[in-house]
């Protein structure tokens, strides 16, 4: 019962001093988001889970680093993010990683979106159906933003970048997701 | 059901490996080694190239060569062909791998990686050349390597800051001989004795307070030379 209203922080806080089952009720409740945001990033379903059984396996030896004063959520998609990123340079055909100018230069500030919960809903699922065609980069932003939601600066912290670079990012994902959609001659806002 | 219990073979499989203890958590003072490690290199790297800015001021100062900058537009030429741009080149290296190492602490990736290059390199090039004007470290070390009491590759580096003028550019470095109404004469100051010694005689640019020179002063002269005159578009006394 204890379990159920315990809070991720203090899960981890739990397994740090060696109660190791407490891990798996962090796997209970971070397996299915974990998925979810593998697939959409590396869009596919094959080997997914063992690559999650990775990030968990990180998780799980590098828990002593993580500060239970902070959120455990964009901590361990941090983890996520490194494990699915070195997978789709190893799959790579052009593994070198090229200069990421998004986090060269500050952008205007990024105001974080005040769409209504429906309309985000409906959003998410614009996101999910036209995924597969925009490139890893703006596909992460969006599963993070819309199927995670994670707020801009938990994002960051995942991203390892400005949080400028968020909002800049995710402008410019709708917009290939929009471009995607009228290409394909489907209407953006169905 | 077949999702579930796939759910439950993959959890149960990491517990499984964590019980038997095939799968061991890192202490946290392997994680804090490791931040104390990271935080020692970056300081480390930060003060290798600040001492690098400083000795590329010291070898200017050293040479006089920063004297070109103050020789108008000809000067500030030749003063770029004969910066070292090599050294310059390793700090804006260093620079780099600080800025990947500042990166991996949260005040380093939330700002722009471009912002934080500039204030690398400034900070780092403002701290290198306050640290040359403001202490005698380079010039201690200089003298310590002409002593012979340096370190064997510092006593090279040290060494080498102390270039011979490049005659070749129109640049000449010396010590003043005699004083004439409107010229000097200068000498060598390498002191080697050997056949490209000798003595000039340089014929100031026409702005130049005569009295303001005497007898043993160490300068710096770029002009143009014909047989043994020199014909000074800038003139600086040296320090040392």
């Amino acid at each position: 019962m204890h379990d159920q209203v315990s809070t991720d922080e203090e899960l981890a806080a739990l397994v740090q001093r060696g109660d190791v089952e407490r891990f798996g009720m962090l796997m209970v409740r971070y397996e299915p988001k974990l998925m979810r945001y593998g697939s959409r990033f590396l869009a596919q379903t094959d080997d997914i889970r063992e690559i999650v059984q990775d990030v968990f396996i990180k998780t799980y030896q590098d828990i002593q680093s993580f500060d239970t004063t902070q959120r455990f959520s964009p901590w361990i998609y941090r983890i996520a993010h490194n494990t699915f990123a070195n997978e789709l340079r190893r799959k790579s055909r052009n593994p070198i990683r090229l200069p990421d100018f998004d986090i060269l230069l500050s952008h205007s500030a990024a105001i974080e979106s005040s769409d209504s919960e429906s309309e985000r809903a409906s959003l998410a699922r614009m996101v999910e159906r036209g995924l597969n065609s925009i490139s890893p980069k703006y596909r992460e932003v969006l599963v993070l933003y819309f199927m995670e939601e994670l707020s801009y600066k938990e994002i960051a912290d995942v991203l390892r970048v400005p949080v400028n670079t968020v909002g800049v990012r995710l402008a410019r994902a709708k917009s290939a997701l929009k471009a995607s959609y009228t290409e394909r001659n489907i209407s953006y806002e169905q | 059901m077949n999702n579930n219990s796939q759910h439950d073979q993959f959890q149960n499989e990491v517990l499984e490996r964590i019980r038997s203890g095939q799968l061991q958590m890192k202490p946290r003072l392997f994680f804090v080694l490791k931040s104390v490690c990271i935080i020692l290199i970056t300081v480390f790297i930060l003060l290798i190239s600040v001492w690098l800015v400083s000795f590329i001021s010291f070898g200017l100062r050293l040479t006089g060569n920063e004297s070109l900058l103050g020789f108008g537009a000809k000067g500030s030429l030749i003063f770029l062909v004969l910066f070292p741009w090599w050294l310059a080149l390793l700090d804006l290296g260093l620079v780099a791998l600080l800025a990947w190492l500042v990166r991996r602490f949260s005040f380093g990736y939330r700002r722009p990686l471009l912002y934080l290059l500039i204030a690398l390199t400034v900070c780092g090039a403002a701290s290198g050349l306050l640290f040359d004007r403001e202490t005698r470290f380079h010039d201690d070390r200089f003298e310590e390597a002409e002593a012979g009491e340096l370190f064997g590759p510092l006593e090279s580096l040290y060494e080498s800051a102390h270039l011979k003028a490049p005659e070749e550019h129109g640049v000449y470095r010396g010590f003043v001989l005699d004083i004439g109404e409107r010229s000097f004469t200068l000498t060598h100051d390498d002191n080697d004795n050997d056949e490209d010694d000798g003595e000039w005689t340089v014929l100031p640019p026409t702005n130049f307070d005569m009295k303001m020179i005497r007898i043993g002063d160490r300068v710096y002269v770029a002009g143009e030379r014909e047989d043994q005159e020199i014909e000074a578009y800038g003139l600086r006394i040296l320090d040392r």
